[in-house]
């Protein structure tokens, strides 16, 4: 009795498709990785202003002493990473008050501590800066009367 | 009319939208790398820009002025003067007051009650203060009358002796 080929010619052809799918399955392996930078920055919307003044508000020319003054400044970093600050010293103070004391200037000496290395960026971990700006009592003795302004920019790094 | 494109055409096409072949794999990997790449390199040198933050100084400077001695004094069969040092901020203007003691005994009826000792200046530098350094000060003299003028309703215990001087601003 002569068996038919038809049967295992159709097996064949079946392994020949199902070898002809599975090589076309493609396994490829990625890695993923992420970096977290070390980077800090001062928080948005702070207008610090650092008031110099010996009495109160103002400075009183007759009383001896330097004339202080400091503002906080909020910043925050990534974990573990500390803050390098740049805090341009000195800065000009020049009066702005028309009729008094003209364009007469005066140079405080600015300083200022923090808080340390950062904690992370979420809510709660702030750090502050805190700019210090000095006169002395030579510097503003004899000028004349009138408000002083002047403005610097503190940087952080990274 | 556009020819039909042939099959080495059609086959080139379809293995540029083909998932999973070698050669597509190869160039998709390969444009993510270069993408991953330039986003980091964006974001590394954006986080290397110095972060800054603009701070405000603020000072202001009132104009004051200070005795800085006390009065040398002086007395005269008439009169008697004071000199008294002071001192006021650059481009300050003083202004003094004179001031006889509340107890004083001297009543002046034909001056309005004003103490007949009411202190006279006369002489101050002359000008604006010029600063509260040293080397800035100026003199008030203060002269006082010891005799009552005539027809002055004086009680005859005297003169006061002390006249307040008070400078302002």
């Amino acid at each position: 009795m002569r068996r038919s080929r038809l049967p295992l010619l159709a097996t064949a052809a079946a392994l020949a498709v199902f070898t002809r799918q599975a090589a076309a399955v493609d396994v490829a392996n990625s890695t993923v990785s992420a970096q977290v930078l070390g980077i800090c920055k001062f928080n948005s919307g702070q207008t610090p202003t650092v008031t110099i003044a010996n009495s109160g508000t103002s400075i009183n020319p007759s009383l001896a002493g330097p004339a202080t003054g400091s503002a906080a400044v909020l910043y925050r970093c990534t974990l573990g990473t500390s803050a390098t600050f740049t805090v341009p010293t000195p800065a000009t103070l020049t009066c702005n008050t028309a009729g008094t004391c003209g364009a007469t200037t005066m140079a405080a000496t600015l300083s200022s501590v923090n808080t340390g290395a950062g904690t992370g960026f979420g809510s709660g971990n702030d750090k502050t800066l805190t700019v210090s700006g000095q006169l002395t009592q030579a510097q503003y003795q004899d000028m004349q009367s009138g408000t002083y302004a002047g403005t610097v920019t503190v940087t952080v790094t990274p | 009319m556009r020819s039909r494109p042939s099959v080495s055409e059609r086959a080139s096409a379809e293995n540029t939208l083909r998932p999973g072949t070698a050669s597509t794999t190869g160039a998709r990997y390969s444009a993510l790398a270069r993408a991953a790449i330039a986003i980091a390199a964006l974001t590394v040198s954006g986080a290397c820009a110095p972060e800054s933050v603009s701070v405000t100084l603020h000072a202001t400077v009132v104009p004051v002025c200070r005795f800085l001695t006390s009065a040398s004094t002086s007395r005269s069969a008439a009169y008697g003067s004071a000199t008294l040092t002071y001192a006021c901020s650059n481009g300050a203007a003083a202004a003094f007051t004179f001031v006889a003691p509340a107890a004083t005994n001297v009543a002046c009826t034909t001056c309005s009650s004003i103490p007949l000792a009411k202190g006279t200046i006369l002489s101050t530098s002359v000008g604006r203060g010029q600063g509260l350094g040293s080397g800035r000060g100026k003199t008030l003299t203060v002269r006082a009358p010891l005799a009552h003028a005539a027809g002055d309703d004086a009680t005859p215990a005297g003169d006061p002796d002390t006249i307040i001087v008070t400078v302002s601003p």
